[in-house]
């Protein structure tokens, strides 16, 4: 029998050992052409409220940031607040029969609010938590009632069921509750009246209080944010700077930029019914590149503007608007913005309030409200450029296991149609990690659509064809390429194309672009 | 004539078994057991000849011309496949089967790869030469489809002397297992290569990695039955079952894609949207609307069922002819039909000649030779000498038998 299954065993080798193979890299190579970008460029999507408007068939730029709001329920900051209370009765003994009540308590509470003096109040949001320990051997009643709390006009009222000698705690929403913090006097500021009484249990025993019982009562409002407040606001101050960052011109480097006359707005917005104050101050443009900064100057800078209180009411709140508009006329305008700084930087203060609670506490503010300080750009999209050049370099790793499947050689074809009366010269480098020039693209022009011919849109437009070829001999160069280098020199020239002019950016310009990537794909099978 | 009955009882049930280029002959007369073993390897293609396959699977640059040269002569959908394995049989002597006379326990175990497909013209055009050639054309790659399991099993069963029929359990082991379909597909780009376009509807599914994951059960059999034919005599008719079984995966992972997807390029909004881009593979297969799932399935083994009129050993006339029919049921694949003529050269030396028909690919003939004696069969054979020996062919095959009574 062993001999049998050595036989087996033995048999069983020789036959596995038959079946064995050897393996080698397999390669080929195939031609692939693929699209990789197709897009037309316009300006029509920047065409909204806040950047371009469109005005006799011509751009029309129409820039509008929001560089600092303040809203009264931000800063108007209800603390949160627990109420404790306790009661005992001041003889030592007392038998309370069936439904007697044994506290009975209004009080007023008055919130601590800085110099900010409220009359009414609507809360967004907020939480009420009462909890109240009963001194009694039997079951007792714990009404409590926020009489100038109400929702709907119906006030906010609880009433607990306490065990004996036990606690209870109730939780309650507050969103949407108006608060009169008139107080139980109808004329105090601040303040949130309550009332509490405690009874026995109507349907039980009579029952013994001794004044070591003591009947307790919590009540914690907290998270409270309001949407709407009427009162005195207080003289609140804000004061902070703004950084407008314009990244486009960062990377300008050289050249020269002429932009037609604009006007630069500062609207300062009141929707607060209280009058408020602003100033400001340190306009200023700054250009990285260059480290040269322009400061705007005007005599309507660091100086206080008054802005007058909001008018009307829920649904017809019309805020009051305060503007500083700067010209060529009252400012340094044109050298502030020819400076092309790519960050523009002021500093605001803003006051409410400035001469005091001259309304006689009837600043009054809604959801809607805030004090905001805009700007506003308005001017013909017209410009001159003379060799205006911007430069920018991107990490980039184009390298490629040349032992595997990889792109033997191929061509970046671009189809280029440009409608825009601007040319553009593209400058293209490869870089090592050291900095080297590994690769030098040069003669990527893109002509202006001066010299092109006319569109069925109505506007010229110049096609051109842009190959970059990447040959096989180039491979372990590209594989050391870790950084990409465009450098684009763009002019605004005549008809005659010899020297530069302003421009009208017209309606429906754009910039076709189609690239598309033929290349030799070495397919490998394994690893060489 | 009592002798030539009793031996061809003995013998003539290991006429004809599943590798048809290869009839065994055994002597087993005084004995009871035996060990046997065989062996193929099946690689072959409809279309792809053996020299450009072999660069493909073994190594070696493959020129453009040689590409365009199998292009031409692909047709529209193209078989292909390969299957090789080893089984080892054991009968021992001495261990009667529930004290049967005649029946003794028979072990096996053996290792199978099988590899079943098809795919379109227009795909291997598109992965060999690349889009360029298709500018402005669409390309069905519509009806490819693949079939892959690799197993190993072990089993135990019966085996019944006087006939050679048996039957075994096995359980078995799978390594590997990927089956894809793709009904529905085609590839169009537009002349000026502005854009394309794919569409696909289809599913893949894929198991295998650690040894010991995927379990499952399978029979494999053999059973002669003598038909009567009247002049003729009784003429034995072998069926035989392999592989009739199915296997556990517990982690099958399955992709199912039902979309038309059309690229012209990235537009500026993609390539902005791309700083926040998530790009794990999951946002690709929404892209792509591709349905990815996980979970445990069972899948047929690819069980084969083989029908043949196989030789008769102790003929009287040294010319015989033998034929049959071998068919997967379970996954798509063409009959293969097979019919030979054998001949008795010498005293224990036979050799015949086979043509086949279907399967992997298409017609092909091939020979075998074997000797035999008392207490030895060796068979060595191929059903594609051509493919054999010619890198003009389209495949190759070999298989071996190697029999000892114990």
């Amino acid at each position: 029998m062993m001999k049998a299954w050595n036989r087996f065993l033995l048999l069983s080798l020789m036959s596995l050992l038959a079946l064995s193979c050897r393996k080698e890299v397999t390669s080929w190579k195939s031609n692939w052409i693929l699209p990789l970008f197709q897009d037309s460029l316009n300006l029509s999507r920047l065409v909204n409220d806040t950047t371009l408007a469109v005005q006799d068939g011509a751009y029309l730029l129409q820039l509008e940031r929001t560089l600092a709001t303040i809203r009264p329920g931000e800063y108007l900051d209800f603390p949160d607040t627990t109420i404790y209370k306790t009661f005992t009765i001041p003889v030592s003994s007392l038998s309370l029969p069936a439904g007697t009540s044994f506290v009975t308590d209004n009080d007023d509470h008055v919130f601590d609010l800085d110099d900010v003096l409220l009359k009414k109040a609507r809360l967004k949001s907020g939480i009420v938590s009462l909890t109240v320990e009963n001194p009694l051997t039997t079951t007792s009643y714990f009404e409590v009632i926020l009489p100038g709390t109400t929702l709907d006009g119906v006030s906010l009222s609880r009433e607990l069921s306490v065990g004996p000698k036990g606690t209870s705690s109730i939780q309650i929403d507050l969103s949407g509750y108006e608060l009169d913090l008139r107080g139980s006097s109808g004329i105090d500021f601040n303040a949130l009246s309550s009332k509490l009484k405690v009874f026995s249990d109507p349907s039980g025993p009579n029952v013994q209080l001794s004044n070591t019982d003591t009947t307790k009562v919590a009540i914690t409002l907290e998270d409270m944010e309001v949407d709407y407040g009427q009162g005195y606001f207080g003289q609140y101050e804000a004061s902070g700077s703004y950084d407008l960052e314009l990244d486009y011109l960062k990377d300008h480097v050289n050249g020269k930029l002429d932009l037609p006359n604009f006007s630069l707005d500062f609207v300062l917005s009141n929707s607060i019914k209280a009058m408020a104050r602003a100033r400001l101050s340190n306009v200023a443009s700054v250009n990285t590149s260059l480290s040269y900064t322009v400061p705007l100057a005007s005599n309507q800078l660091n100086q206080d503007f008054i802005i007058q209180n909001a008018t009307g009411s829920w649904g017809t709140l019309t805020p009051s608007e305060t503007s500083l508009s700067f010209n060529q006329n009252n400012s340094n305008i044109e050298s502030f913005v020819e400076n092309l700084g790519d960050r523009i930087s002021l500093a605001y203060e803003v006051q409410l309030n400035p001469y005091g609670n001259i309304s006689g506490g009837w600043d009054e503010f809604f959801p809607e409200s805030k004090l905001e300080v805009v700007t506003r750009i308005n001017m013909p999209l017209m410009i001159g450029l003379d060799n205006f050049s911007i430069r920018d370099t991107f990490d980039v790793d184009l390298s490629q296991d040349l032992s595997s499947s990889h792109v033997e050689q191929g061509t970046l074809h671009f189809k280029i149609e440009n409608a825009f009366p601007i040319s553009g010269d593209l400058h293209l480098f490869l870089l090592d990690d050291y900095g080297q020039v590994l690769f030098d693209f040069d003669d990527l022009d893109i002509p202006s659509a001066k010299g092109g011919a006319l569109t069925n849109l109505g506007i010229n437009s110049l096609k051109k064809q842009l190959d970059i070829p990447i040959l096989e001999q180039d491979l372990e160069k590209l594989n050391q390429v870790k950084r990409m280098v465009f450098e684009v020199k763009f002019n605004t020239p005549d008809e005659t194309l010899s020297f530069n002019e302003m421009v009208v950016i017209p309606e429906r310009a754009f910039f076709l672009v189609k690239a598309q990537a033929s290349f030799r794909l070495k397919q490998v099978l394994g690893s060489e | 004539m009592k002798y030539l009955i009793a031996t061809y009882i003995l013998f003539g049930s290991f006429w004809g078994i599943s590798q048809t280029s290869l009839p065994a002959v055994i002597s087993t007369e005084g004995s009871s057991g035996l060990f046997w073993s065989e062996g193929e390897f099946d690689q072959r293609t409809q279309s792809l000849s053996n020299a450009f396959s072999r660069k493909l699977f073994r190594g070696g640059e493959i020129s453009e011309s040689e590409i365009n040269k199998e292009l031409d002569r692909h047709r529209s959908l193209n078989r292909f496949g390969r299957n090789y394995g080893l089984n080892l049989a054991f009968v021992p002597k001495k261990m009667k089967f529930f004290s049967s006379e005649h029946t003794n326990w028979m072990f096996e175990l053996g290792h199978q790869s099988f590899l079943s497909g098809s795919y379109a013209k227009g795909l291997f055009g598109l992965a060999m030469l690349g889009n360029a050639n298709y500018l402005g054309e669409q390309v069905s790659l519509a009806e490819s489809h693949l079939t892959l399991v690799d197993w190993q099993h072990l089993g135990v069963g019966f085996y019944h002397r006087p006939t050679g029929s048996y039957l075994t359990l096995n359980v078995v082991q799978s390594s590997a297992f990927a089956s894809g379909d793709l009904p529905v597909g085609a590839y169009e780009s537009g002349a000026d290569s502005s854009w394309l376009e794919l569409s696909a509807t289809g599913n893949v599914e894929y198991s295998g990695g650690n040894f010991g994951q995927s379990w499952g059960l399978s029979l494999n059999g053999r059973f002669q039955y003598h038909m009567p034919t009247g002049r003729f005599g009784q003429v034995p008719i072998l069926m035989e079952v392999k592989n009739m079984g199915i296997v556990y995966m517990p982690e099958t992972v399955s992709y199912r894609v039902d979309t038309v997807l059309r690229y012209d390029g990235l537009n500026l909004d993609d390539i902005l949207g791309f700083r926040n881009a998530n790009f794990e593979s999951a946002n690709w297969f929404d892209t792509l609307q591709v349905e990815r799932d996980t979970t445990g399935s069972w899948q047929l083994l690819p069980a084969s069922i083989e029908i043949s009129k196989p030789l008769r050993f102790v003929s009287t006339t040294p010319w015989q002819v033998f034929y049959g029919v071998r068919a997967y049921p379970f996954i798509r694949y063409l009959p293969r039909l097979h019919v030979g003529i054998n001949a008795k050269v010498w005293s224990g030396f036979h050799a015949g000649l086979v043509a086949v028909y279907g399967g992997f690919g298409g017609f092909r003939s091939g020979l075998y030779v074997n000797y035999a004696s008392n207490k030895l069969y060796m068979g060595l054979g191929t059903e594609d000498i051509y493919g054999l020996i010619s890198g003009k062919g389209f495949g190759k095959m070999l298989n071996f038998r190697l029999v000892c009574a114990l």
